[in-house]
């Protein structure tokens, strides 16, 4: 077998398993040929080095390359992330927004009407008579009887006159004139029990007929006093 | 399947390593992927008989012999095939594998396993500078440039690859002379 070949075979690692063992051979007894491969062996990797310098720079820059790829995506994904939430609340706090406007907001505050008072238990006038028909049909939503039950109870106390007030806001042909009277009489009166009431009506009342800045006032008004539904009366005002 | 174009090819036999470092780009990840899937081969291990296949390739290249059908597959078979060799080195080879000498010019081993060291390597390359033509040409383009003999005959003008063979090994005697006498004499 030609020993040239061997040794080029063996130096670029293709030398087979049988070729190997001719080879180891032939060195364990040749010292001749042991003293070539060993010069030979020498060159060729003094010959590899410097290529082997190069591909590794080659690798080094593959494997940077590769790690700013990573960041770069990394980045990249991190961005549309920031981008999405971004977005995800811009959206919610347009939906949020859209939710709170001054107009929805007194729209589902009035979508309840204030609760009718216990019916008075006993023996009845006819006042009192006017006044039970007139909460009894409050409590049904029958706004247009209790309207006309309670304009016909004379020298109306406080309590009467409320409700008169919330049977014009709550009526299908809301009167929002004659309601805000009715709230501004209660509202008015210095010693009045159903002040706090009379007043966040009035402040609905108002917002209603588009009169921000009088609403404003009673808004305010109610979150300083931290009165009855001063918290809505907050929301309202952050809304506006 | 990535080839290598004829300029190219004549690119790496003139000594340019441009054509192999792009080749190298192109196709070492995906041989690295190759080598160490289902565990076969460590990362390590995978990296240094890739290395060791450029060379082998680039070698091919040099002699003619590379028939440039397709460099990843023919990069893939050489490398497993060094891998295998590595594993399976017969152990009364192991003191002449280039890798042992790589390791000592490199300062990654300080001595070769029979003890031969930085300095017989010195001897050994110094002595391609002293010896003189015709052996310094044939054994600078064999040795160094890495041509193999048959590819020399024409362009040193012997008369056959015989020759050349012989030529040769009287030069390696010249040099073995040299590297012994720098030896002896300290």
């Amino acid at each position: 077998m030609d020993k040239e070949i061997l040794i080029q075979k063996f130096l670029h690692g293709t030398i087979s398993e049988e070729e190997q063992l001719v080879l180891a051979k032939s060195v364990e007894n040749d010292l001749d040929l042991k003293e070539r491969l060993e010069i030979e062996s020498v060159f060729y990797a003094q010959r590899n080095l410097a290529l082997k310098d190069e591909l590794k720079s080659e690798t080094t820059a593959l494997k940077t390359d590769s790690s700013t790829k990573y960041i770069l995506r990394a980045l990249l994904l991190l961005g549309i992330l920031a981008i999405l939430i971004s977005t995800g609340l811009y959206l919610f706090n347009q939906k949020s927004k859209e939710e709170n406007t001054p107009e929805l907001l007194v729209a589902e505050y009035l979508s309840r009407p204030f609760e009718a008072p216990p019916t008075p238990l006993g023996e009845k006038d006819k006042k009192e008579d006017l006044w039970e028909d007139a909460m009894t049909a409050y409590a049904s939503k029958d706004f247009p009887t209790a309207i006309n039950s309670i304009l016909k109870i004379e020298n109306r106390i406080e309590i009467q006159e409320l409700y008169l007030g919330l049977s014009f806001l709550f009526n299908e042909n809301q009167d929002l004139s004659n309601s805000l009277k009715s709230f501004n009489k209660v509202f008015t009166n210095p010693n009045g029990e159903f002040k706090d009431v009379a007043q966040w009506y009035i402040a609905l009342n108002l917002l209603k007929q588009g009169k921000e800045k009088e609403a404003e006032f009673h808004l305010t008004q109610i979150v300083e006093n931290d009165s009855w539904q001063n918290i809505r009366a907050r929301k309202l005002l952050e809304a506006q | 399947m990535l080839r290598f174009e004829n300029e190219d090819l004549k690119r790496i036999k003139e000594g340019n390593t441009e054509p192999l470092k792009k080749a190298f780009n192109d196709c070492f990840k995906i041989c690295l992927t190759k080598l160490t899937k289902n565990g076969n081969c460590s990362r390590e291990d995978a990296e240094d008989v890739l290395m060791d296949s450029f060379l082998v390739l680039r070698d091919k290249i040099i002699d003619g012999s590379f028939a440039n059908d397709n460099v990843t597959a023919y990069l893939l078979t050489i490398a497993k095939n060094r891998y295998r060799n590595k594993i399976k080195k017969d152990r009364r080879l192991v003191n002449y594998d280039p890798a042992i000498w790589e390791a000592i010019i490199t300062n990654e081993n300080q001595s070769s396993p029979d003890g031969i060291n930085e300095k017989r390597i010195k001897l050994i390359l110094n002595g391609l500078k002293i010896i003189k033509d015709p052996c310094r040409t044939l054994l600078y383009k064999n040795l160094v440039d890495g041509w193999p003999l048959k590819n020399l005959v024409e362009e040193l003008n012997y008369s056959n690859y015989d020759v050349i063979k012989t030529s040769k090994a009287r030069c390696m005697k010249k040099l073995k002379a040299i590297i012994n006498n720098f030896q002896e004499n300290g």
